[in-house]
């Protein structure tokens, strides 16, 4: 990797959201391809602190920030990719669901999966079921469905969501994969639910959307 | 052994009598009351020792979004816990946004927040409890505001995984350091553990804190009440000084606890 690549992996990783735009602007002169900048350099950052975040050598505070000087780096770049035709890797829509109006965790997930390529459409917080299945209706082009619940008393809302989004999978036979997490949710509990997968923290949520996203485009 | 009988979970026990609590579940004091009431009774009945109001949720913040008075639903779910007949902990959780840098929220925003609920709320119950909380600052300025509004006795409660962090990073060993600092009467956890999985984190505070100790974890998953009250007693026999319960616990579950600390004693 270059020098210059390597210095906005660095700025990522630890977080260095006034010094991240500047670098990326400096990489783009200095003729490093815009792809490359994205793929290599802020996607590998957030991959590294995914990691490190697992392995709790970091928390919650160190990944907010690391994400947001990405945010920062990908508004001065997105011309550029714009211009180099680079095209997120897949579609997800998330949101807390009803009733609950817990936005930490989701905002963190949103992130990580947004860190990993996605795009990634936030439908906030207390989401009535009906709007993430209408915002299905209207693009077709979403591939993936995250739901969040922070509360004990908001998994009957996941139950709920994930019921419809199964019906509206069964009667249109669309191929979509759907994601729950949240303090209180289990493995146990999405398999119960009907949900394709779950990831117990932030880091692996972005994995486990690119899995699902393999998975769809293996035809499972 | 003469451990103090908190009382379990709220929000699990009166969803499984109303249903859904809605979207501002702090709201079922007025809408529910009678509901509400009656968990605090039976609480009371099972022999719970001190009652924690239905105000976890309470904040000015929430107020302005679910337009109610804050001073209102304060007196109104401390006088529905009054009807049990036992003292009151006032219950505050975290508010459920972040600090800046990595969050919104300036320091004083979040002491307005707290100060707000504890002027109006702490005057007529006779503890407060801070509880469920995960950031040492969102902590320290909430254990500033108690100090600087009330003069009633603070509990303080995080909540932790199994190695002893908060999801924000801070340690047993950080967090009892800060209650001290900050002149907790009782500092302790709940949630997220059941108390088979929190034994390492009660040993860490044993070993790093005088502070009497209060354990509130969540029931065993696809256990009873039996099973939650015998693991309960490992606290107990080391000296935790309040024992209660989290999600998923019920009177039943008091009940147990409290015969097994009374059949110990």
């Amino acid at each position: 990797m270059s020098e210059k690549l390597q210095a906005i992996k660095t700025a990522v990783e630890n977080g260095k959201v006034k010094v991240v735009a500047g670098l990326v602007e400096e990489a783009l002169a200095a003729g490093e391809g815009a792809k490359e900048i994205l793929n290599e350099a802020m996607i590998g950052a957030m991959s590294v602190v995914g990691e490190k975040f697992k392995n709790n050598e970091i928390f919650v505070p160190e990944m907010l920030i690391a994400a947001r000087a990405m945010k920062k780096g990908v508004e001065v770049l997105a011309p550029a990719l714009k211009d180099a035709g680079s095209e997120p890797i897949g579609k997800l829509i998330i949101g807390t669901v009803a009733g609950d109006l817990h936005d930490i965790g989701k905002n963190l997930v949103a992130m990580m999966i947004e860190g990993a390529g996605f795009e990634v459409l936030d439908l906030g917080v207390d989401v009535p079921t009906e709007k993430f299945v209408d915002t299905l209706k209207e693009d077709p082009s979403i591939q993936i469905v995250a739901l969040s619940a922070l509360l004990t008393t908001t998994m009957p809302a996941m139950k709920d969501a994930t019921d419809a989004l199964n019906a509206y999978r069964k009667e249109t036979g669309r191929k979509l994969k759907i994601l729950v997490g949240g303090a209180p949710i289990t493995q146990a509990y999405a398999d119960e639910i009907g949900a394709d997968g779950y990831s117990e923290d932030a880091a692996s949520a972005a994995e486990l959307a690119k899995k699902a996203l393999a998975d769809l485009k293996a035809g499972k | 052994m003469n451990a103090i009988l908190l009382d379990g979970s709220m929000g699990l026990y009166l969803q499984s009598k109303i249903g859904d609590l809605g979207k501002y579940p702090e709201l079922t004091n007025i809408s529910h009351a009678s509901q509400v009431r009656e968990i605090h009774a039976e609480y009371a009945a099972a022999g719970a020792q001190i009652t924690t109001s239905n105000t976890f949720l309470v904040s000015p913040y929430r107020s302005t979004l679910a337009e109610y008075d804050i001073t209102q639903m304060l007196m109104k779910s401390l006088t529905n816990a009054l009807s049990a007949g036992l003292p009151i902990a006032l219950d505050i959780g975290p508010l459920g946004r972040l600090l800046e840098p990595y969050g919104e929220l300036s320091a004083d925003d979040v002491y307005a927040e707290f100060a707000a609920v504890i002027s109006a709320g702490a005057p007529v119950a006779d503890y407060v409890l801070l509880e469920t909380f995960a950031d040492l600052r969102e902590i320290e300025i909430a254990l500033r505001a108690a100090n600087e509004c009330c003069s009633k006795p603070v509990f303080v409660t995080a909540t932790f995984r199994a190695d002893g962090t908060t999801y924000m990073g801070a340690t047993v060993e950080q967090f009892a350091a800060c209650a001290n600092m900050c002149g907790a009467n009782v500092v302790g956890f709940n949630c997220t553990l059941n108390p088979l999985e929190a034994r390492e984190v009660f040993d860490r505070f044993k070993a790093c804190t005088d502070i009497p100790l209060l354990v509130q974890p969540n029931q065993i998953e696809g256990a009873g009440a039996d099973e939650f009250a015998d693991a309960m007693m490992w606290y107990v026999e080391r000296g935790a000084a309040y024992v209660g319960g989290c999600c998923g616990t019920t009177p039943a579950h008091i009940k147990a606890l409290g015969d097994r600390i009374r059949d110990a004693s």
